[in-house]
């Protein structure tokens, strides 16, 4: 059933009581994300994101512009994301919520802003032609880590997609068809990966007689990694973390809500660098099967100028 | 802001006696006491905030630019925001093209010339940060001293480029600076002034208070240069009072003298101001 | 030519002497100053705040009738925040739209901060507006808006739980530096903090830019501090505020 923008009593308190006793209902541990079931299209730069219940579909294309004035050597790059009330009634069609505004910032500080696409690669002809590498972004279903899986699929369409080669004759520039010569891939210099944490206080218990019967008294402050859209109603705050593989952090940005003690952010810093390096895996060996998938014909070999000397 | 009936009537009443009453007890060519600050932002060429008792404030900054001239369809941009009033409301669109022909008209051919090829364009930004009553007052009179806080650097490159193409090179020293309007080379140069003021019968009263404009009938908006002249626009303005359709043409003769008597101490007391200094504005 | 101009820069940003191209050492606030009651006769509670050459004015109008439904819930105040940046605030004059993201997300978490710390349940069914001016930005722009708007919202009399204070560090090579200027902001990665009282917990924490996860900590340590420098200051000029008006009242 879709998550609206409230959930009933019932069902919070329910949540909430199994939190304080160290329980979530899809029987993850706190720290445990959930599985990415990434997927590629058959056309360059489709790539499906599934995060539990979350849905997601970004699509990389490409064209030639003329530069910005100031930055003559360096191509575009835009992240255009499509947040309708397809994926859950919590979203307006054609108007952006604060939520939605924050997300789409975010998204674009985790990507574009932290280089992680080599915008001078794009120059054809400084000045004159650059590639405009576009990402649409379609979310299909929402159930919470919608920026995780936002970001991972971009990402990988980045990685996925393929751009015509071009040469450059003096003035003249020319296009080659994929048939004619292999296409170029873009260049990616490294992979920024989000998590996103929830925080929680459950020592406010509805009835202070329960909470007597509780086997041991937990930490008031819960914190979880990647809640779905029902926890997420409950949360009194979240932070989502970039990191990338390489160990920076790209982006941090946690806009009030609960106050966090600074050694557990640190905590999520390192759940967010484990993250990120299983993800980087997983994209990596997605990337390669679908590789293998369309060179079943080897034209790889058969194109390279490489031999074995 | 509300008014019972009794307190309307009685503004109404007081204001339209031959011999008038403020509410406040100013007389009809006085304007309320205002605080103003000069040159505080060090990143502007020029800055002035005028506050008044009412808690009115406005604050405008400078800018100057060097672009090449034949490019520019004006040398003058003013850019109006009051807070919480929408970009393209009447009020705001009203208050930035009336300064805007104002000022551009008065200003010297020569003002902001720097080479053949080169000159100055200024950006006039005024942000208007609370408004009980009309902001046309204060923001006019904020402009007007910010124009004469502006400091242009001295050019230190030739002035004639008109064969060897040179880019303008300025003094470093900030000391060397001139003045907007006040440098020997050029034509001096004093920005005008506008005054709102406010009709109640067969009276007029500057710079109304929100009372006063309640019940007025229309407000009546002038410019005043500094070498004594009147200047257009004149416009006949909504105060939001009640609307009776057109006034008397001699309200209109009457607005100009009652200018032509306020207007030199007005100039006269901000100019004071302007000689002051300060660099913060608290 | 360019090389020798970027290695000059670099040396300017932190000089092995420990100096910074103010002059500043690395765990230095720029001055700060701040004055609460700046607009008394049009607003509810008012502040000015310069950080260094950062200048802003915040107005706070509230709590009042909200605007309409959607400014209107049963069970506590809506916070609603409006950062205007000026046209002249930088050395190159830029327009700023007022709906651009930007300002849009710095609005929304600015928001979000203020409502961890006012007691926003007292005020059921109204609005508190907050309004912030930015005459003149020279790095820190949501630390001096946070700490501007902390500082009227008390001169309003909205009652919270404690000071919010807000400080940005970056790291240079492996010093953390504290309070960055806009030269400081442009060449290296840095972070925002903001804390309610005294505690090392974070209501607010914003990085924009890549930094090494190993030096997180430094640098988060030294923005916590300093921010705690700023509430001391903030304090300060409240308690000043609020002893002046005493005494006047005790002169009537």
């Amino acid at each position: 059933m879709a998550v609206g923008k409230s959930i009933s009593l019932n069902e919070s308190q329910f949540i909430l009581r199994a939190l304080r006793e160290s329980k979530r209902l899809d029987g993850r541990s706190f720290s445990e994300p959930r599985e990415v079931d990434l997927s590629f299209g058959d056309e360059f730069g489709h790539a499906q994101v599934k995060l539990g219940q979350t849905w997601v579909v970004a699509k990389i294309s490409a064209e030639v512009v003329k530069p910005r004035e100031d930055r003559p050597f360096e191509g575009g790059f835009t992240i255009n994301t499509d947040i309708s009330s397809m994926a859950s009634p919590l979203f307006e069609n054609n108007r952006q919520s604060d939520d939605e505004v924050i997300m789409s910032r975010m998204i674009e500080k985790a990507i574009r802003r932290s280089n992680s696409l080599d915008l001078e690669s794009l120059c054809i002809v400084a000045g004159k032609k650059v590639w405009n590498i576009r990402a649409d972004v379609h979310v299909l279903n929402y159930d919470g880590g919608l920026v995780d899986a936002i970001c991972i699929a971009v990402i990988a369409g980045l990685l996925h997609f393929r751009k015509p080669d071009v040469s450059v004759d003096g003035e003249e520039v020319s296009f080659h068809s994929f048939e004619d010569r292999n296409p170029v891939p873009l260049s990616i210099l490294h992979m920024p990966i989000c998590s996103t944490f929830s925080f929680f206080q459950v020592d406010q218990s509805e009835d202070a007689n329960d909470s007597n019967n509780l086997p041991e008294r937990l930490d008031p402050q819960v914190v979880l990694v990647d809640a779905n859209a029902q926890e997420l109603i409950l949360s009194g705050g979240d932070m989502t973390i970039t990191v990338n593989k390489n160990r920076d952090v790209c982006q941090m940005l946690k806009s009030g809500g609960l106050r966090v003690e600074a050694y557990t952010i640190l905590n999520c810093v390192n759940i967010a660098y484990e993250f990120a390096v299983k993800t980087t895996k997983l994209i990596n060996d997605k990337l390669k099967e679908d590789h293998a998938k369309r060179n079943v014909g080897n034209i790889d070999q058969l194109l390279s100028a490489e031999n074995d000397r | 802001m509300k008014f019972s009936p009794a307190e309307i009537s009685y503004l109404r009443n007081s204001l339209e006696l031959p011999s008038p009453i403020r509410p406040d007890g100013r007389s009809s060519q006085q304007y309320r006491p205002l605080e103003a600050t000069t040159d505080f932002l060090p990143t502007a060429n020029g800055s002035a905030r005028v506050r008044t008792s009412d808690g009115g404030e406005c604050i405008v900054g400078v800018k100057a630019r060097v672009v090449k001239a034949a490019s520019e369809s004006s040398l003058i941009n003013i850019d109006v925001d009051i807070a919480g009033v929408r970009d393209d409301s009447s009020a705001v669109v009203l208050l930035s093209s009336t300064l805007q022909t104002a000022i551009q008209a008065s200003l010297p051919e020569n003002a902001l010339k720097l080479t053949d090829v080169y000159s100055f364009k200024l950006f006039i930004d005024a942000l208007v940060i609370s408004q009980p009553s009309n902001p046309f007052n204060i923001t006019s009179l904020a402009t007007y001293l910010a124009l004469k806080s502006t400091r242009l650097p001295k050019l230190v490159s030739a002035t004639d480029d008109a064969e060897a193409a040179e880019i303008p090179v300025f003094d470093d020293d900030w000391d060397q600076s001139t003045f907007l309007g006040q440098d020997e080379t050029r034509q001096k140069w004093s920005p005008p002034i506008f005054t709102v003021m406010a009709v109640v019968g067969n009276n007029l009263f500057v710079d109304p208070s929100v009372e006063e404009e309640f019940v007025s009938d229309a407000g009546i908006l002038a410019g005043w240069s500094a070498d004594g002249k009147v200047i257009a626009p004149i416009r006949i303005i909504d105060l939001g009072g009640k609307r009776n359709g057109g006034l008397k043409s001699t309200l209109i003769y009457k607005a100009y003298s009652l200018l032509q008597s306020t207007a030199p101490d007005v100039i006269e007391a901000l100019n004071a101001i302007g000689d002051q200094d300060s660099l913060s504005i608290f | 030519m360019i090389l020798d101009a970027d290695s000059f820069l670099e040396k300017c940003i932190y000089s092995p002497e420990g100096l910074r191209a103010d002059g500043r050492r690395w765990n230095e606030l720029r001055q700060f100053k701040c004055q609460i009651n700046t607009h008394a006769n049009s607003s509810d509670g008012s502040s000015y705040v310069e950080q260094g050459y950062s200048k802003v004015v915040c107005i706070v109008n509230g709590p009042k009738e909200p605007d309409g439904r959607s400014h209107t819930f049963l069970d506590k105040a809506c916070i609603s925040v409006e950062v205007n940046i000026a046209s002249f605030s930088t050395v190159d004059r830029k327009k700023v739209v007022r709906n651009n993201k930007r300002v849009q997300e710095l609005n929304t978490t600015i928001q979000r901060t203020l409502e961890e710390a006012v007691l926003s349940h007292l005020y059921p069914r109204t609005q508190i507006d907050i309004s912030i001016q930015v005459l003149q930005q020279d790095g820190g722009l949501l630390p001096t808006c946070v700490n501007a708007a902390t500082l009227a919202l008390i001169d309003a009399g909205i009652p919270m739980v404690d000071y919010v204070s807000a400080c940005s560090a970056g790291i240079y090579d492996t010093t953390p530096l504290l309070d960055l200027n806009t030269m400081e902001e442009n060449d290296l990665a840095f972070l925002t903090v903001g804390v309610i009282g005294k505690s090392d917990s974070l209501a607010l924490l914003m990085m924009e830019t890549r930094m090494s996860m190993d030096n997180l900590e430094p640098v988060m340590a030294i923005a916590i501090a300093g921010s705690h420098s700023i509430r001391d200051i903030m304090d300060r000029e409240v308690r000043r505020h609020g002893k002046q008006r005493l005494a006047k009242k005790g002169n009537m």
